[in-house]
């Protein structure tokens, strides 16, 4: 068999990690809690793994999984991103120690998924790839120290990702039944306008609905905010980044069927600015740190539509673009919150008042991430929305951009009264201090300077980018 | 040192200041004889040739142009200094 | 040895003048001396050429145009700074350093530039630079005298602006280039203001003694060296051969001397006499032959060191004894021996007497002015030659150091070393180059055919001397300096200014007021009003907008917020209402 095992390279490593940890997790009570130093380095080690397999390209499987350079890029996101998460919940105060390796060996295999689904072609390899990540989450969400809160986050994340995924079921059976078949690389031949093929679009549509649900874009949102609030922060910073880069990767797979003008296309778009306006409106009046970044995790969803409906080359690099800045300022805003809970308690606003005099390299990564969120140059919010702004114009869905310019006006309320908070405001004296140990201060420095450092220099990770979405569309 | 000097200048100054000038007036005495043997290779003027001119040329020039400005013209110039005590 | 390139020795004095402000402590004086060892390397080790050139807005600006009329220049500059520099260590205050740091790199801007503009550039910052040190002299007369120097100074830049400006508009370019005598244009007419004004050319000269006796002691000493040189410096470059200065020079030589007999305070003496010797070098770029730039170069050369080392004595005697005024001194040849003697080496300097410098350098010009036959030139220099050791080298000498006993307990200010460093580092180059004149020579732009040590030449000048000084003690009872200050040119210059701003002020303070008035009524009250009206228009219209949006979207956000009411079967349920109405719609409409 002239299999190339180069090709899942990245894959294999993160199933090694994933053996690891399984055996470590059957071990005695005192293997179970030594997860803290071996984890993160081997996380960096698959870090390095995923970006050097970014050449990659093959199709393997049976004609179901596509390495080429859309799926090498996003897994280099995912692996940077595992690592970052996994280095944010080493330090987790409601995580009890015996459930430590279990707690990781489920992030571990949701990320894992999440790469699976990055390189499938099939629609039900899509939907096994999407299933194993989600699942491995459900069981995360809940962990929290006997919080009810989180239990209750846990059973609306598992129902809610139920009936959206049993719709992406249904949604597959019209769509076998429409067009014969599942491979994307024949689907993409096929045309997808309402009159030639209604079943086949409608099953498209919920299909869809699957991925919406874990981008959460309106109105597969509502889960969004309260997991966030109910899970622990750690876990939480998982479930803001990573599952989207996942969602993101098959809409832009997908994405090469939708040409402007198609209802289908016209639909993403609606539904971007829907989703967009309801989250920034709605973050306006929250007052837990989380909910708010919850929030605008919706809006996030729909800015990168804009990408989606573009219809090019240049509007699939953008849309991986945004999505990987998105994972970088999310992450940031994440770390700071996880260090200043040193009790794991969700914040308040209030929470974050005089951070600037009790940790300011915490504020300022704060300020760095929020501004980023809203688009202010020179973080990699502001580059990411310019080229999906640039894409997008002219290919009609001008409207779009319009509103979407509109809404990062009103982000502007919110994610400044972070900054304002964080900044202006004096701290109450009984509020525990954050934490500001160097591994808090120099992680905290390190992801401002990844999210400046896309901001200010583009080029190299855009031009990967391009090169992702030039192979889909040339 | 310096007082050492400086008295001896004294001294030229005051008890020996006829030495002096009759030393000045023996080397003016000596100017003039010379100028009878060294004239100039070509003469700069027509009356350059003339031995003493640069004598009575200097001494007319000298007293001439002292006259004039302290005895005629500065009467006319002279204002008050202005000065401001210092 | 020659370094290829060039270090702009005005680049070492500007940041000398810029570095000053953050020195600290005591032992900064040192570093005033860096710039002037880094000017003479340069000096010295100089290739020629032109460097420097920068583009600028069309036109080349060269700022080191190196040759040997300007490598001669820039050569005793830099001596004369060094020296200057070391006479002024004792100086404290360091604005006047600074000053005389920016000074000194202004004129070394203006040898070194090979372009008009840059020349403008560094002449008015030689302008500025001069006019503080006799500011910093801090006396009521030194305030007004540095204010009339520095008006006047803007007036012949603004000649020369103006003469250079025209001169591009009619040629089209900045090129310093000079002056062909037989066609002399108007702009070149005003370009020679400008410069005669630095020149101390007669009537334009009053500055000179009106500005350098109010200076400060070191100051005077940088001032009497700079801003006539370069003066004379371009004077050469631009305008030799134009026959008019060679007139112009011979009635300066002899006005300097008969005022200089006059005057009663020994700075301003010597200030006539800059006018005076000045003269000379201007007579000898009048005439233009190689013989008279030659001696002009060489004069100007040996007039900065004699010039400084009488300057340096003379305000030596005013450091120790509070005056400078003849009437006032007497007898002092006992307290002060060693200042004598420096003081009668540069005196007799400056009166040509052999073996020392002025010997082989004003009769080089005498000379060439005869040789050209300009008859009546070579005599009036011969007048002048006679007035200046008659003033300097007898008159001051005679009545500050020997003609009576030195008042009985006087007290004398201790005199600084530095000053006498700085004095003999003068009087022995003076004598050095009067016994080896080739050292001098080397440096003309000229080939020198001229030999001073003829038994012709050592005979005249000894008699010229000699009978000078027999008719100055006949003339000894008359010639007594008496208090008072001599009517010159100066009076006419305050006189037209005054009667200008008498002229203008009123009918412009007439108007200016009528103008108050309507601004108080008309203007004043209707901006208030106008700016009453915008502010309420802010507040009742923009702000009520401006609020309500936001506070509209916020309560839009707050109910839509509702939707999340926490029950997953309102979440499921409206997930599915709200995606079937919108793929409805969609398709219904699309």
């Amino acid at each position: 068999m002239t299999f190339n095992p180069n090709l899942i390279l990245p894959e294999i490593y993160q199933f090694l990690v994933i053996a690891a940890l399984f055996i470590q997790s059957i071990g005695s009570a005192k293997m179970r809690e030594k997860v803290g130093l071996w984890l993160p380095i081997a996380c960096a080690l698959g870090v390095v793994v995923a970006v050097v397999s970014v050449g990659q390209q093959g199709l393997v499987f049976w004609k179901s999984y596509q390495v080429d350079h859309l799926s090498q890029f996003f897994k280099a996101a995912i692996a940077i991103g595992f690592f970052v998460t996994v280095l944010n919940a080493t330090r987790q105060p409601t995580l009890d120690k015996e459930k430590t390796t279990d707690y990781f060996l489920f992030l571990a295999l949701s990320a894992w998924g999440l790469m699976i689904l990055a390189s499938a072609v099939e629609l039900i390899t899509m939907y096994l790839a999407l299933e194993l990540s989600s699942y491995s989450l459900y069981a995360l969400v809940a962990v929290r120290a006997k919080s009810k809160d989180a239990a209750e986050a846990g059973i609306k994340y598992i129902l809610f990702g139920a009936v959206a995924t049993a719709l992406a079921l249904y949604g597959f059976s019209y769509i076998l039944a429409g067009m014969h078949t599942t491979y994307l690389a024949e689907l993409v031949k096929g045309d997808w306008s309402f009159a030639a093929s209604p079943m086949a679009v409608t099953g498209m549509a919920l299909f869809l609905a699957g991925m919406f649900y874990k981008l959460a874009l309106f109105p597969f949102h509502f889960w969004c905010p309260d997991v966030y609030e109910g899970a622990s922060n750690e876990t939480a910073a998982f479930i803001a980044t990573l599952p989207k880069l996942g969602a993101i990767v098959i809409l832009i797979r997908l994405a090469t069927m939708f040409k402007p003008g198609y209802d289908i296309t016209t639909m993403l778009a609606v539904l971007g600015a829907l989703s967009m306006t309801f989250g920034n409106l709605a973050a306006l009046v929250q007052t837990d740190v989380k909910r708010i970044l919850g929030y605008s995790s919706v809006a996030h969803a729909g800015y990168i539509m804009i990408g989606l409906v573009a219809g090019t080359a240049e509007g699939l690099a953008a849309a991986s673009f945004y999505a990987l800045a998105y994972v970088a300022m999310n992450l940031t805003c994440f770390w700071v919150v996880s260090r200043v809970a040193v009790d794991g308690r969700n914040l308040k606003l209030k929470d974050l008042d005089g951070l600037h005099k009790r940790a300011p390299v915490l504020a300022f990564s704060l300020a760095v991430g929020a501004f980023a969120l809203v688009g202010l140059p020179p973080m990699a919010g502001f580059m990411g929305k310019l080229f999906l702004f640039s894409a997008g114009w002219n290919h009609g869905y001008n409207w779009l951009i319009i509103i979407a310019g509109l809404n990062t006006a009103i982000s502007i309320y919110y994610y400044l009264g972070l900054v304002r908070h964080a900044y202006t405001k004096d701290a109450e004296d009984d509020v525990p201090l954050p934490d500001t140990s160097s591994f808090s201060l120099v992680g905290a420095g390190l992801l401002s300077v990844l999210v400046l450092a896309l901001g200010l220099m583009p080029a190299g990770v855009f031009d990967l980018a391009l090169n992702a979405g030039g192979s889909l569309l040339p | 040192m310096n007082s050492s000097l400086g008295n001896w200048f004294e001294t030229q100054r005051t008890k020996n200041l006829a030495t002096w000038k009759w030393a000045f007036i023996v080397f003016l005495v000596v100017l003039v004889v010379l100028n009878f043997f060294i004239h100039p290779h070509h003469p700069e003027y027509v009356l350059d040739k003339y031995t003493g001119f640069w004598a009575i040329f200097a001494l007319v020039v000298s007293v001439g142009m002292v006259f004039m400005m302290k005895v005629i013209v500065q009467p006319f110039l002279v204002g008050p200094e202005e000065d401001d005590g210092n | 040895m020659e370094i290829n390139g060039f270090l702009h020795p005005a680049v070492a004095f500007i940041a000398l003048a810029m570095a000053l402000p953050f020195f600290r402590g005591e032992h900064w004086k040192w570093l005033l001396l860096v710039p002037p060892v880094i000017a003479i390397v340069v000096v010295f080790t100089a290739t020629m050429g032109e460097f420097g050139v920068i583009p600028y807005l069309g036109n080349t600006l060269i700022l080191g145009r190196v040759d040997k009329l300007s490598l001669v220049f820039a050569n005793v500059f830099a001596i004369q700074s060094l020296i200057g520099m070391i006479y002024a260590l004792h100086m404290k205050d360091k604005a006047h350093h600074a000053s005389a740091a920016l000074y000194v790199a202004g004129s070394f801007g203006c040898v070194f530039a090979g372009d008009y503009l840059t020349l403008f550039i560094f002449w008015e910052l030689m302008a500025v630079a001069s006019t503080f040190l006799v500011w910093l002299h801090r006396t009521k007369t030194s305030s007004a005298a540095g204010y009339r120097y520095f008006l006047f100074h803007m007036l012949g830049g603004l000649f020369l602006l103006g003469g250079l400006l025209l001169r591009y508009h009619e040629i089209g370019t900045f090129a310093f280039l000079p002056v062909d005598p037989a066609s002399v244009q108007y702009y070149d007419w005003l370009i020679l203001i400008g410069f005669c004004v630095n020149a101390a050319v007669v009537p334009l000269h009053a500055w000179l003694p009106d500005a350098y006796p109010e200076a400060t002691i070191p100051g005077a000493v940088f001032m009497c060296a700079f801003t006539t040189k370069t003066a004379v410096y371009v004077l050469a470059r631009g305008f030799s051969g134009v026959y008019i200065l060679a007139v112009a020079g011979t009635f300066m030589a002899v006005y300097g001397v008969l005022y200089a007999s006059m005057e009663n305070n020994a700075r301003r003496i010597l200030s006539y006499h800059i006018v005076s010797q000045v003269g000379y070098m201007v007579a000898g770029i009048g005439i233009g032959t190689a013989l008279c730039l030659n001696g002009a170069v060489a004069h100007a050369y040996a007039h900065i060191l004699y010039k400084g080392l009488l300057f340096m004595s003379v305000g030596t005697i005013l450091y120790a004894v509070g005056t400078a005024d003849l009437d006032k001194l007497g007898g002092l040849v006992g307290k002060l021996p060693w200042l004598v003697i420096l003081y009668m080496v540069g005196a007799v300097s400056i009166s040509g007497m052999p073996f020392f410098n002025g010997f082989i350098s004003k009769t080089m010009t005498i000379t060439g002015a005869a040789e050209s036959h300009n008859m009546w030139i070579a005599i009036g220099l011969e007048i002048a030659a006679v007035g200046t050791f008659l003033s300097v080298g007898i008159k001051l000498p005679y009545f500050a150091f020997f003609n009576k006993p030195a008042k009985p307990g006087l007290k004398l200010n201790p005199i600084p070393k530095n000053m006498y460093v700085a004095m003999a580092i003068s009087a022995i180059l003076c004598f050095a180059q009067g016994v080896y004149p080739q050292m001098l020579y080397s440096l003309l732009p000229f080939p020198v055919e001229y030999t001073p040590y003829t038994p012709w030449h050592l005979l005249q000048s000894a008699m010229l001397l000699a009978f000078t000084g027999a008719g100055f003690w006949i003339m000894r009872k008359i010639i007594v300096p008496h208090h008072g200050r001599n009517l010159d040119f100066d009076k006419l210059y305050r006189l037209i200014g005054r009667t200008g701003i008498s002229l203008v002020c009123r009918p412009i303070a007439w108007a200016d007021s009528v103008w108050t008035t309507v601004y108080r009524v008309v203007g004043l009250k209707g901006l208030m009003d106008f700016a009453a009206g915008s502010s309420w228009f802010d507040r009742k219209g923009i702000d009520t907008v401006v609020d309500g949006t936001a506070y509209t979207v916020r309560d839009i956000g707050r109910t839509g917020a509702k939707m999340q009411t926490g029950r997953l079967q309102d979440y499921l349920g409206l997930t599915v209402f709200i995606a079937l109405c919108i793929f409805g719609l969609v398709w219904y409409l699309g």
